[in-house]
């Protein structure tokens, strides 16, 4: 007891004792957590992380390059009927008669200004240009599919915690465990026998209008949405059961605010937490999902271009998801400390 | 409080953007339908003629540009196209073509034998050749050019007049005009070219000599072409606007078709075949194509090229391929087990007046009685263990399953097999580090040549280290040949010559896979599976009664 | 006793059964007490005597596995038993009022106190805007935290453990109720901290004339805190009196047990005394007196 009651002393500053101290030691915890405006800790942060990313690229930009050069083939070197005089003069054409440095240091140096040079493969178009036609597609994809994944999660997880052991509860869960062990590709499947062909409310596949992005959407989103109702229906029956609930409830608010205004944040932490992994898996899930259903963003071009050995756009393309995953778990993670106060940003 | 209030909006602004995501997402626009939607399997390479070399950019190419000929649509033999008419010298080695006077391109301009001069040299251009460069080194001097060993002028492309185009061959080709009317033989347009060198080819700029206009171009996703008013048989041209769709996944294509989006499907899923095969829209003929094993005649390792290069073993592997059972059990569309390399149907070659050379039918107790021979020579009782080498993909393993079972069971050979992803197996197959090697090979123009011609000493496609002075020299006389009929028996010799020797193992010719409305019209089946869309139509009639069931 | 003449609450045979897997766990066997305006009720036990689940039940906040029935539970001339969830509701946090154990997770982590606070002046007092504003900090400052405007922007985590159990008291005295249940509210304190909160508890109670129901096990906070004690074992009273009775002429053996298991300044080294045992088994209580078995007067 006597023990117990030192270690308190300890872990309490002595602004106890005297009000006065207390006040001085005020200042010392201004400037924890996220504040508004004045914010110095984000900027830093934010640079920090930037810089971070900057070099992250460059080690993925020169790994990319060189294992991707040490695979068997390339982009010439398997077309049918190409003479050997032809072939050498499009190798010379793109520099892959040179040395591997060289080539490096030139590649380097363009995608430095931002130039990744024209697609091996598709010569009309140079990579970025390729890419800027990818992006909307598979963001508006990755969206739509995010949407999904978090609406049908929380909804999923919120009812079954709330009503916990029952029949809802149970088949919801039964239903997202299906949901986390199907590949998307055969969710797909399924919903396009469903929903194109028996009734046919949804087109099989191409871009055109919101139609069109549904039932990729969906099957991109599913497995996510099953885990997120898992993630949410635990945090939020962690949560419920902490004291604060009791004391919320103890305060006279109804069930409906204690579960929003108390519970929510608390028990949707784990799903924020959970966002990096999902967003990095839904542009990673999009390769299947976009060939399916023949959608002609960043995930058809990265298969394709790994397939056809086309240096420059799967160069683009990994830098660019590379980019973009870097960019999403930097939003997830100020995400989290604006969720949770006792979380800086470091 | 104040904190609480401004992380909540934050949180709120948060997903409000998530939700403002989501809005713009969905605005995507509605694309009206085009008279004709087909799925062309693949995102052209280019619609520069000069840069393509594949089966998809000749279906693109064919409606925005026009050689000097076009391919009938039925039995595709040279027809009039860019030149209305044309004149051959008495040797065959002299083409005068006269480009027709109402010839223009699609911005009005009229095309003249000039625009060839211009594009065929372009083709041969030492400093960035088109991929297929080496077809115009049948011209004179083509090849010299191409080199860099003499300037354009004089290569043997000439336009004496602005509408006579002529052309000077090294040997009188056979198959010239047919060549006329390959699709990176087309010409372009120079102004546009040059004006836009990096960017003619966007629909903003293009400008073409074909049946149809280049009106929208997404990557991967669709090509819309509309009806050229300018082209010279406008009147003939019934459809006004086409689709092209570049769908790789062929589950999802025949979705669409089923779903009505689109017309005309080039290739089906294996799987499907059978149930396919009940439908009147799927009629599988015989295609230009050939489907065979690479035997690696120059293996690095000495115990098996010890019997990779005995001709014997290669009989013996070839008698107990049970052809049947593949074409039958694993291929099932109609493909036609070959004793050859050349597929049948080729005038004057393997059609159905001519007899081409053909190898016996399969024989297991001759293939191990070869077997034992050729161990006996070599004293050797062991075989090492020999792999097939694939691309990944489920058919081409269900096929060499067919065949380790045979080579396994049958011979007592150890087989392994081994797949590869694209791209590797290319390099492997190009590098000779294979054992036996699926291969396949789709005919070019309807000439023997294209098959034959693989296998020439050093051949850029030849990959099985097959190298017979002998043989070169009779695809060297066939070429020089101008008599069709002792052309074709110099050819009968040099496949015959293949035939013994083996360096690949014929298994099967291919047949055509595609899917076509019943209310499509001017679609004939062919050799090449070329459909040029000039003569295509919709039945409307038709159409409105089938939808109306 | 003559000045604490009205009876705000009161509770005649209150019983509270958990259902479970196991069988029932009867954890209050009969509980009646009645408190007095302005009283302060000590509830001492050992730890699973019932104390907690007692007041628990008159808040409403059991699970739904406990059962509760009395013969009258009555706040301020109040039937509890016949009111409805809403008004159950309505009467948690305004008329009766409860602070907890363990003011580190008690207080949600995700908000700042200010906002704990306000939420409770709303919902309660109806205050809005500004108002509502200027009385969570006066809130906050009538419990002695020092630098209460800055401090309602900041949270739990940014509160020492007594500043924590200032500002629960302080949100829990917003709604202004008649009754204030605490439920040993010094125990994960320090022992000078403990003593500041007694005070504070006091001196709001002079202040406001509230009830308090002093929740303990530690029959040391109790002596100079509070007018009447009732010991609990095992679910039920055993004995209830004035403080000074209690403590003079403790009449259950168990009560002398608590007595002298009680920490005292004059005692010189030497073992603190413990009952024997442990706490019965309430799922499993046989007839007669359950503290049987560990009594030393028992035959
Ligand atoms: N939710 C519950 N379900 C079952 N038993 C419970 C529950 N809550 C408390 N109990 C039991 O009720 C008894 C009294 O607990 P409690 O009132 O918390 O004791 P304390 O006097 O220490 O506050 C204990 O035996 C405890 O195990
Ligand atoms: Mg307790």
């Amino acid at each position: 007891m006597q023990k117990g009651a030192e270690e308190e002393a300890q872990v309490d500053p002595p602004e106890e004792v005297e009000s006065g101290e207390g006040a001085a030691s005020l200042g010392d915890q201004e400037p924890e957590g996220f504040t508004f405006f004045s914010d110095h800790p984000l900027l830093t942060f934010l640079l920090k992380r930037l810089g971070w990313m900057a070099l992250t690229l460059w080690i993925v930009f020169t790994l990319s390059f060189f294992l991707m050069r040490s695979i068997p083939g390339g982009p010439f070197d398997q077309e049918q009927n190409l003479s050997a005089e032809v072939l050498a003069k499009y190798k010379a054409a793109f520099y892959l008669d040179k040395p591997l440095a060289e080539q490096y240091l030139l590649h380097l140096r363009n995608a430095l200004t931002g130039d990744l040079g024209p697609s091996y493969k598709m010569a009309d178009y140079t990579v970025n240009e390729i890419m800027a036609a990818g992006i909307p597609k598979s963001l508006a994809l990755g969206v739509i599919a995010l949407i999904f994944a978090l609406t049908l999660g929380i909804t999923a997880g919120l009812l079954s915690a709330i009503k916990r052991g029952g029949f809802l509860d149970r088949s919801l869960m039964t239903v997202a465990t299906i949901g986390i062990a199907l590949p998307n590709f055969v969710i797909a499947g399924i919903l396009i026998l469903l929903f194109v062909i028996w009734i046919p409310i949804f087109p099989a596949a191409t871009w055109g209008d919101y139609k069109h992005l549904f039932l990729p959407a969906f099957c991109l989103g599913a497995p996510f949405a099953a885990y997120v109702a898992r993630l949410t229906r635990t945090g939020m029956l962690d949560v419920l059961s902490q004291d604060y609930i009791r004391t919320a409830r103890a305060k006279g608010l109804s069930d409906a605010q204690v579960l929003v205004r108390h519970a929510l944040k608390g028990g949707l932490l784990p799903v924020i937490s959970f966002l990096g992994p999902a967003i990095a898996g839904i542009l990673t899930g999009s390769l299947v999902v976009e060939k399916i259903f023949q959608i002609p963003g960043l995930g058809t071009h990265f298969v394709q271009a790994a397939i056809n050995r086309d240096y420059t756009l799967a160069m683009g393309c990994v830098l660019l998801y590379t980019t973009l995953v870097y960019v999403m778990n930097l939003l997830v993670d100020i995400g989290y400390t604006i969720i949770d106060p006792r979380v800086k940003l470091e | 409080m104040r904190r609480d209030r401004n992380r909540n909006l934050f949180a709120l602004g948060l997903a409000l953007l998530l939700l403002g995501g989501g809005v713009l997402a969905l605005q995507g626009a509605t694309v009206e339908r085009a008279d004709f939607t087909f799925n062309n399997a693949s995102e052209p390479q280019s619609l520069d003629p000069k840069v393509v070399s594949g089966v998809p950019e000749g279906r693109v190419l064919r409606c925005l540009y026009e050689g000097l000929t076009n391919m009938h649509p039925k039995t595709l033999v040279p027809v009039p196209g860019m030149a209305e008419r044309w004149e051959v010298s008495e040797d065959g080695r002299t083409y005068t073509f006269h480009i027709r006077k109402n010839a223009r391109w699609s911005n009005g301009d009229p095309l003249t034998a000039e625009d060839f001069v211009y594009s065929w040299r372009r083709f041969l251009d030492p400093a960035m050749p088109a991929k297929y460069a080496q077809l115009l080194w049948l011209v004179v001097k083509g090849r010299d050019f191409f080199d860099g060993k003499v300037p354009s002028a004089e290569v043997g492309i000439r336009a004496p007049e602005p509408h006579t185009f002529v052309v000077e061959l090294v040997h009188p080709t056979a198959y010239f005009l047919d060549l006329c009317s390959f699709y990176p033989l087309f010409p372009v347009h120079r102004a546009t070219v040059e004006a836009h060198p990096k960017t003619w080819s966007k629909p903003r700029n293009f400008v073409g000599n074909g049946p149809f206009l280049l009106e929208a171009r997404t990557i991967r996703d669709r090509i819309r072409l509309r009806k050229n008013p300018q082209y010279w048989d406008a009147d003939s041209v019934r459809l006004n606007t086409v689709d092209i769709l570049p769908v790789e996944d062929h589950v999802t294509g025949l979705n669409l078709y089923l779903t009505g989006v689109l017309d005309w499907e080039t290739d089906v899923p294996q799987q499907v075949i059978s149930d396919l095969l009940k439908r009147d829209d799927f009629q599988p003929r015989a295609y230009l194509g050939s489907y065979f094993y690479r035997i690696n005649l120059k293996h690095r390792n000495p115990e098996k090229a010890r019997f990779l290069s005995d001709p014997r073993f290669r009989m013996a592997l070839y008698l107990a391929m049970d052809r049947k059972a593949i074409v039958e059990g694993v291929t099932k569309a109609g493909e036609l087990p070959s004793r050859a390399l050349v597929p049948p149907g080729i005038p004057n070659y393997s059609d159905a007046r001519h007899q081409p050379p053909a190898l016996p039918e399969m024989d297991m107790e001759k293939a191990r009685a070869l077997i034992e021979e050729v161990k006996k020579d070599l004293g050797v009782d062991k075989i090492p263990t020999l792999k097939v080498l694939y691309n990944t993909s489920e058919s081409h393993k269900n096929i060499a399953e067919v065949i380790q079972q045979r080579w396994g069971q049958g011979l007592g050979l150890k087989i392994k097999l081994e797949n590869q992803e694209w791209g590797t197996y290319q390099a492997s197959q190009k590098a000779l580090d294979y054992d036996i090697s699926r291969s396949a090979w789709i005919g070019d123009y309807a000439d023997a040549n294209t098959f034959l011609d693989l296998f020439v000493s050093g051949g850029g496609n030849n990959h099985t280290g097959y190298a017979d002075p002998i043989y070169d020299s009779l695809i060297e006389a066939a070429a020089r040949e101008a008599d069709r009929d002792k052309r074709r028996e110099i050819l009968y010799k040099a496949e015959e010559m293949l035939l013994r020797d083996l360096p690949i193992i014929p298994i099967y010719s291919y047949v055509t896979k595609n899917l076509v409305r019943p209310w499509v019209k001017g679609f004939y089946p062919n050799l090449q599976n070329v459909h040029p869309l000039k003569f295509v139509w919709i039945d409307e009639e038709a159409k409105k009664n089938a939808e109306g069931r | 006793m003559s000045e604490l003449s009205e009876t705000v609450l009161d509770v005649q045979n209150l019983r509270v059964t958990f259902r479970s897997e196991d069988g029932d766990v009867r954890a209050v066997r009969g509980v009646s007490y009645e408190l007095a305006r302005g009283e302060t009720l000590a509830i001492v036990g050992e730890s699973g005597s019932g104390k907690s689940v007692t007041h628990m039940a008159l808040m409403d906040l059991l699970p739904q596995t406990a059962m509760i029935s009395a013969d009258r539970l009555r706040l301020v001339g109040r039937n509890l038993m016949e009111m409805s969830p809403k008004e159950k509701r309505r009467m948690r946090g305004s008329d009766l009022a409860m602070i907890f154990q363990d003011p580190m997770t008690s207080l949600n982590p995700f908000s700042t106190l200010g906002t704990q606070i306000a939420e409770m002046l709303k919902l309660h007092r109806g205050l809005r805007g500004k108002a509502l504003y200027a009385a969570a900090v006066a809130a906050l400052a009538e419990v002695g935290i020092p630098n209460a405007e800055d401090r309602v922007e900041q949270y739990p985590h940014e509160f020492s453990g007594g500043m924590r159990q200032r500002a629960m008291i302080a949100m829990m005295l917003a709604g202004e109720p008649e009754v204030l249940i605490a439920d040993e509210p010094t125990t994960a304190l320090d022992v000078t901290v403990q003593a500041q909160i007694m005070e504070l508890l006091a001196g709001l109670q002079s202040e406001r004339g509230m009830s308090i129901i002093l929740i303990t096990h530690d029959l040391g906070l109790v002596a100079g805190s509070s007018h009447r004690v009732a010991v609990m074992y095992a679910g039920r009273i055993v004995e209830m009196g004035t403080t000074e009775k209690i403590f003079a002429d403790p009449r259950h053996p168990y009560t002398r047990g608590l007595l002298a298991s009680v920490p005292r300044l004059d005692q010189e080294g030497g073992e603190l005394y413990q009952i024997p045992g442990t706490p019965p088994d309430l799922a499993h209580l046989e007839p007669g007196c359950p503290f049987r078995e560990r009594c030393e007067f028992a035959v």
